[in-house]
C-alpha cells in the first residue's frame, strides 16, 4: 500500500465507521466488519489501534454524536451572509421576508442590510407566521449549506486557515499566496514599492525554483494582464493568491470543500470554481499540489513573522 | 416484361390498449414472488429494529423494471458480490438515513430537518448498519446460495449500474418512527432470472380472446366528441341562452352536415389517456346509436384533443360531448370499423360541455345557418 494512503488519517465517513464499530459493535470483533469489502477492511485496520486507543465504547459514541450534531445543523456564524442574500433571492416575497425576519443572528441583520424589501418590525409582530411554516422556511432556505466541526485531524491545513481567519484575514491570506507566487517568479516589478520588502522576505520560505513551475506562475501573471487589457490590475497580489486557494481545495473532500467555501464571501468562492477542476490543471496534480502546498507555508509565514496570523491554527486538534 | 407492382402491404391495425403501461412477465412475476416473501426481510428488520430501538413498518415492494432513481439523494451503498460477479446498490433516501442514525446516537432532530442532505457521518455508521444487515443476511441461504456479499463503500455518488447489463430496481416504502421515505434496491436483471429458475414458467398467452377475457372486468370510460366551441371573448364560462356554433373535432371533415362524424375519445382528462380512439357516426335517424367509422392510429407525438383546460390561452375551446360511453378493455381490443354502440339518448337530449374533460356546461344542440350550434342552457359554475 502507498505510504500516503497509510500515513494520512482516516476521513471523516471511514473514522466515523470505525467510532460507529467501536460504539456499538460486538466484541472482540463484530462480524459484520468482514462484511466490508478486503481493501476497505485493510485500509480501516491501518488506523484501527490508534482509534481504539483514543476512544474506548463509550467516548466513541460521544464523539460520533458530537460530530452529528455538528453536521446536521449548518452553524449560521460560519457561513458568510453573502450565501444567504444568494439562496433568497429566488425564493417568493413571502419566504424571504418571513426568513429576513426571523432569521436568527448574524444572518438577520446582514439580510436586513442587503435586501431593499425587508419587513416593517411592527408588521412582523403584528402578523406573525404560523411556527411550524416559519420553521420550514427558515430550514429549506439553508439547506444547501452544510455543517460540521470547526476543527478535524483530517483538515488540510487550507481548511484550518480558512476556518480560522475573518474576510479582513482571507483579503490578506490571498494577497501573500500571490506575493509568494510573484517572489517564486522574481517579479519585483509587478508590485508596489511597499510589497518588495515582503518578497524578498518570502524567498527564504520558497522551494528552489524549477523551470516549468516559473513559467506557469509567468504564464498566470501574463494571463491577468491580458484580462485587464493593459490597465492596472487591482490587487493584483490576491488576485493572483485565488489560483492557489482554489487548487488547495480541489484536494479536500467535497462536503468539507463546501464547508469551508461557506466561509468565503459568495462572489470569491464562486470564482475559485474555475481552479478548482483538476482536469485543468496545468501540470501534473501532484507536482502542481506540492509546489501550492510550499507556496501556503510561505504566505502563512509570512503573515506570522508579520504579526497577522497566529501560527497555531495550523496545529492539529488533537 | 415489366413485373407487376406489388400489392402495397396493409396498414396494421391501430392497438387500443398501446397507451398502457408495458411490464415483463417475468417482472411481474418477481414483483408477486417478492410480496410472497417480504417475510423473510423479517429478521433483517427485527435486527435493525433491536440496533435503533424503534419501530419499522414496511410496505408492500414496488418493482420497477429498469434503474430508477439512481439521482435521488442520500446515502447510498455499493455491494460487491464476487461469486456471482456482479453487484449491487442500496439507496437510502434522506429522511431514513436520518431516523436511523438520529435514533442510534439520540439526536432531535425537527421535522422540517429531515429533507437535509445526509452528511459524511451519516455515511459512515450507516455503513456499519448495512454491513451489520449483510452479516444477519449471510446466516441463511438464499435462491443463490449463500448471500455473501461485500459493502464497497456507502456515500453520495449514484450507484453505477456500468458494466451489469440491464438493472431492476426494488423500492420499498419505509418508515421509521414518525419518519417515512423509500429504500431503493438496484440489481442486476441476470440475477431475477436465477431467482425466478426453480419457479414452473407460466403458459405462455398465445389466445387473443384470452388476454380479452383476462381483462375483460377493466373498464375505460370513453367520451363521444361532437366537436368544440369557442366563446366569445375567450371566456371560458359562456353566458346561458348563448348559441354558438359547432366546429368539427380538429382534423376531421365537415362535409356531411346532416351526420358529421364524431370522435371517441379514450380516458378522462386531457392527457396522458385522452386519445382519440376511432371516429364513428350517429347512425340512426334520432341519433340514438353509433357506428365506428374507422380507428384512429396513435402517434406519441399527436396532440391529446383540441379541448384545452379552460386555463390555456385565449381564444378558449370547449368540448361538446354527446354522451360517454363504458367499454371493457375487451371491447375496446376488438373494436373495429362498424361496430355498433347504443349511446342511450335521442337527438333532442341536452349535450355535456366540457373543458379538460371536467363538465362546464349543458346545452342542446340546434341548427345554425345550415350547419350545427349549441345554445348554453346551463352553466354549472
Amino acid at each position: 500500500m502507498p505510504a500516503s494512503d497509510t500515513d494520512q488519517p482516516l476521513n471523516a465517513t471511514d473514522e466515523a465507521l470505525v467510532l460507529a464499530f467501536l460504539a456499538f459493535g460486538r466484541r472482540p470483533e463484530d462480524p459484520a466488519w468482514h462484511r466490508l469489502s478486503e481493501s476497505w477492511r485493510n485500509r480501516l485496520e491501518q488506523a484501527l489501534p490508534v482509534i481504539a486507543y483514543h476512544f474506548p465504547p463509550a467516548s466513541a459514541r460521544d464523539r460520533l454524536a458530537i460530530d452529528h450534531a455538528a453536521e446536521a445543523r449548518p452553524d449560521p456564524f460560519r457561513i458568510h451572509p453573502s450565501w444567504w442574500v444568494r439562496a433568497l433571492r429566488r425564493e417568493s416575497p413571502s419566504i424571504r421576508q418571513a426568513v429576513i425576519a426571523h432569521a436568527p443572528d448574524p444572518v438577520g441583520p446582514a439580510l436586513r442590510r442587503a435586501f431593499a424589501d425587508a419587513p416593517d418590525a411592527e408588521v412582523v409582530a403584528t402578523y406573525p407566521p404560523d411556527p411550524e411554516a416559519l420553521a420550514w422556511a427558515l430550514t429549506l432556505a439553508g439547506e444547501r449549506f452544510v455543517g460540521g466541526p470547526i476543527r478535524r485531524d483530517d483538515d488540510p491545513p487550507i481548511v484550518r486557515v480558512i476556518a480560522a481567519l475573518d474576510t479582513r484575514g482571507y483579503a490578506r491570506i490571498l494577497t501573500a499566496l500571490g506575493l509568494a507566487r510573484l517572489s517564486y517568479a522574481e517579479q519585483y516589478d509587478a508590485v508596489r514599492a511597499r510589497d518588495r520588502a515582503r518578497l524578498q522576505a518570502l524567498r527564504p520560505s520558497l522551494p528552489a525554483p524549477r523551470p516549468e513551475l516559473v513559467d506557469l506562475a509567468f504564464a498566470e501573471l501574463a494571463a491577468l494582464r491580458v484580462e485587464a487589457r493593459d490597465n492596472p490590475v487591482h490587487n493584483l497580489p490576491a488576485r493572483l493568491g485565488l489560483s492557489s486557494l482554489g487548487r488547495l481545495l480541489a484536494e479536500v473532500a467535497p462536503h468539507r470543500a463546501r464547508w469551508a467555501l461557506q466561509h468565503l464571501p459568495y462572489h470569491l468562492a464562486r470564482s475559485l470554481h474555475t481552479f478548482m477542476n483538476p482536469e485543468r490543471f496545468p501540470l501534473p496534480p501532484a507536482d502542481l499540489m506540492a509546489w501550492e502546498s510550499d507556496l501556503l507555508r510561505a504566505a502563512i509565514v509570512l503573515l506570522a513573522r508579520e504579526g497577522r496570523i497566529d501560527p497555531l491554527i495550523l496545529a492539529e486538534p488533537s | 416484361m415489366s413485373t407487376p407492382p406489388a400489392d402495397p402491404q396493409p396498414e396494421p391495425e391501430p392497438d387500443p390498449l398501446s397507451t398502457l403501461p408495458r411490464l415483463a412477465r417475468r417482472h411481474a412475476r418477481l414483483a408477486h414472488r417478492l410480496r410472497r416473501g417480504e417475510a423473510a426481510l423479517r429478521p433483517l428488520l427485527d435486527e435493525l429494529e433491536a440496533m435503533i430501538g424503534a419501530s419499522i413498518a414496511l410496505n408492500d415492494v414496488d418493482l420497477i423494471p429498469r434503474a430508477s432513481g439512481l439521482r435521488r439523494p442520500g446515502a447510498i451503498a455499493r455491494c460487491s458480490w464476487p461469486r456471482l460477479g456482479t453487484r449491487i446498490g442500496l439507496g437510502i433516501e434522506p429522511s431514513l438515513a436520518h431516523a436511523i442514525v438520529d435514533r442510534l446516537l439520540g439526536f432531535d432532530r425537527k421535522e422540517a430537518e429531515h429533507k437535509l442532505q445526509v452528511s459524511p457521518i451519516e455515511w459512515g455508521i450507516l455503513g456499519f448498519v448495512v454491513a451489520r444487515l449483510l452479516d444477519r443476511l449471510a446466516e441463511g441461504p438464499g435462491p443463490f446460495g449463500p448471500w455473501d456479499l461485500y459493502l464497497d463503500r456507502v456515500g453520495p455518488e449514484p450507484f453505477p449500474p456500468d458494466g451489469l447489463g440491464p438493472i431492476v430496481t426494488l423500492a420499498w416504502p419505509l418508515r421509521v418512527g414518525p419518519a417515512h421515505g423509500v429504500i431503493r434496491l438496484w440489481v442486476p436483471e441476470m440475477l431475477l432470472g436465477l431467482a425466478l429458475v426453480d419457479e414452473p414458467p407460466a403458459p405462455p398467452i398465445t389466445d387473443p380472446a384470452a388476454v380479452a377475457r383476462r381483462f375483460a372486468g377493466l373498464r375505460v370510460p370513453v367520451r363521444i366528441v361532437a366537436g368544440t366551441i369557442t366563446p366569445a371573448d375567450g371566456l371560458a364560462h359562456p353566458p346561458e341562452g348563448e348559441v354558438l356554433p359547432l366546429s368539427p373535432p380538429e382534423g376531421l371533415p365537415d362535409d356531411e352536415p346532416d351526420a358529421p362524424p364524431v370522435l371517441l375519445v379514450l380516458g378522462e382528462g386531457n392527457d396522458p389517456h385522452a386519445r382519440a380512439l376511432a371516429l364513428g357516426r350517429r347512425s340512426d335517424p334520432d341519433g340514438s346509436s353509433l357506428t365506428i367509422l374507422s380507428l384512429i392510429p396513435r402517434s406519441p407525438e399527436a396532440p391529446a384533443m383540441s379541448d384545452a383546460p379552460a386555463s390555456a390561452n385565449p381564444p378558449v375551446s370547449l368540448a361538446v360531448e354527446l354522451g360517454r360511453l363504458d367499454l371493457s378493455l375487451a371491447q375496446l381490443a376488438d373494436l373495429r370499423p362498424g361496430d355498433v354502440f347504443d349511446l342511450g339518448r335521442s337527438a333532442d337530449d341536452p349535450v355535456l360541455i366540457t373543458s379538460g374533460g371536467d363538465p362546464v356546461a349543458r346545452g342542446t344542440l340546434v341548427q345554425l345557418d345550415g350547419g350545427l350550434g349549441v345554445r348554453i342552457t346551463r352553466l354549472f359554475v
